[in-house]
């Protein structure tokens, strides 16, 4: 499965995990706000959106989509994203994990500016497929990701494989309200879905995912 | 051990102990199953000649030593024990009542040590048999939600890493399969849940809770394979002390051990310095 056109190959989608260490939990979700709120200001920049997950109060995640690598670059010389990167220095347990996505079922809409700023309910899934399994587990998307995105109440549901790595992908799902995001899990189709799936990953579905809030302050 | 014959287990009304009762017959197996009502027991199955059920309550001393005089009396051998019987509670430490800890330890660690003490002696008597004790990646990593579960299966661990220093030499082997989630009805029909819940561990304890729920039906693993895994461990000459099985429970397992391994390297000048100089 490869991205559909030539656009959306420029188009650079990033998946960002930083892990604070318990002393600097605030500190980091000031400086990661900090760049949040200045990459809204700068032209290339399609949308960056921060998240927090249910039990996992040092962690803090960026989904963010920019209009080519030369807007993620300019933005990396800006001094929010100057700001964010110095938490490296002492604030964090890990290196702050980058992840490159390619949308393997891009829609033209997630092609420009995402004037929605405001706050969803959103789950992220961080897939990890058992070995020689990548190929399998994304063909199984195909027919699913349109049928959502059909859902009442669906705002995005987008598909993608981490740049590099056969076997990670990323699920990024919004819904207008918790309401729409139930119904769908009481779907026979989701359930059909999760079970043909599960064998595949390397831990039970519902353990990977990110019970995401998106704390971005809009 | 070589050919095994005879097969005791456990907890063998459903789920994988039920798949394994139903492998071992095809394979020609004799095969004593105990559960709490025998008259529910799968009717298909029980029917079969060499499977015999019975009714037992692991918790009673005195049932499961008289069900054991029994056995000796009308089986020449007990080869293979297969301690299957168990339950998952999921709640918060302080979620869980005493009533609610003490079936879990009751069931899930004292049974599992009674039918092992007398059977022994029965073992001890044909110098040979193996004993293998259903353990999960959960009787070596914690989760928030699942503490006293966890207890019980660490408990398991612990006596079965002794039992099997004290019986080596004795012809008796010992083995704790260690599963990750298996697609059976355990979720279903072998998890209590903590009456009472409270709000701050809604982020731990609550998420843990509502993941259980969710993944149910969705599990990576295969029981008819987890099963026959077992049955395979059972015939093996020299079996391992340990048999993790799935994915999930080996990348959990592995990634625990380097964790307290690092941990430990971490802090050795301080561990080393508190013995008499």
């Amino acid at each position: 499965m490869e991205t559909q056109n030539q656009d959306l190959k420029k188009t650079i989608t990033l998946f960002v995990k930083v892990s604070a260490k318990p002393a600097s939990i605030e500190i980091a979700r000031k400086a990661l706000l900090d760049d949040v709120h200045g990459a809204w200001t700068e032209p290339g920049n399609y949308k960056m959106e921060l998240y927090s997950a249910l039990g996992q109060p040092e962690n803090y995640y960026l989904f963010e989509r920019w209009e080519s690598q030369e807007a993620l670059e300019a933005h990396f010389a800006q001094p929010y994203t100057a700001g964010a990167f110095a938490l490296q220095d002492g604030h964090l347990k890990e290196d702050i994990q980058m992840n490159y996505l390619a949308d393997l079922l891009p829609r033209s809409q997630d092609l420009k500016f995402d004037d929605s700023r405001k706050a969803y309910t959103t789950l992220i899934v961080p897939f990890e497929v058992k070995a020689g399994y990548g190929h399998e587990f994304a063909e199984l998307f195909k027919a699913f990701v349109p049928s959502v995105r059909n859902e009442p109440g669906n705002v995005d549901f987008n598909f993608h494989r981490v740049d590099g790595q056969d076997d990670k992908f990323v699920l990024y799902e919004r819904w207008l309200s918790q309401e729409f995001l139930d119904k769908h899990n009481q779907l026979q189709a989701t359930s059909d879905f999760v079970a043909q799936v599960g064998p595949l990953l390397t831990a039970p579905v519902y353990d990977l995912v990110l019970f995401s809030k998106d704390i971005s302050e809009y | 051990m070589k050919n095994p014959n005879t097969f005791l287990i456990t907890g063998a009304s459903q789920g994988l102990g039920l798949i394994i009762v139903k492998q071992l017959l095809s394979a020609g197996k004799k095969v004593i199953a105990t559960t709490r009502n025998a008259d529910t027991f799968d009717p298909e199955t029980k029917a079969h000649a060499n499977l015999e059920v019975i009714s037992l309550d692991l918790t009673d001393e005195n049932s499961v030593a008289s069900m054991v005089k029994d056995l000796r009396s009308r089986y020449s051998n007990i080869d293979v024990l297969i301690n299957n019987a168990g339950f998952g509670f999921a709640g918060a430490i302080e979620e869980a009542q005493q009533d609610e800890v003490a079936k879990v330890i009751e069931l899930n660690v004292l049974a599992t040590i009674r039918m092992t003490r007398l059977v022994l002696p029965l073992m001890r008597e044909q110098k040979k048999g193996h004993i293998i004790n259903l353990s999960s990646n959960a009787g070596l990593v914690s989760t928030a939600g699942f503490g006293i579960y966890n207890a019980s299966k660490y408990a398991v661990e612990g006596f079965s890493e002794a039992l099997l220093l004290e019986v080596t030499g004795l012809g008796i082997q010992v083995t704790l399969i260690e599963p990750g989630a298996f697609r059976t009805n355990f979720l279903a029909s072998s998890l209590a849940l903590s009456r009472i819940s409270i709000a701050d561990y809604d982020p731990t304890a609550g998420l843990f809770k509502t993941r259980l729920n969710a993944n149910n039906g969705s599990q990576p693993g295969d029981p008819v394979k987890g099963a026959q895994a077992i049955i395979r461990v059972s015939e093996m000459e020299n079996p391992p002390l340990r048999l993790l099985l799935g994915q999930d429970a080996y990348n959990r397992v592995t990634a625990k051990l380097k964790a307290v391994s690092l941990e430990i390297e971490n802090l050795k000048q301080v561990t080393l310095s508190t013995d008499f100089n």
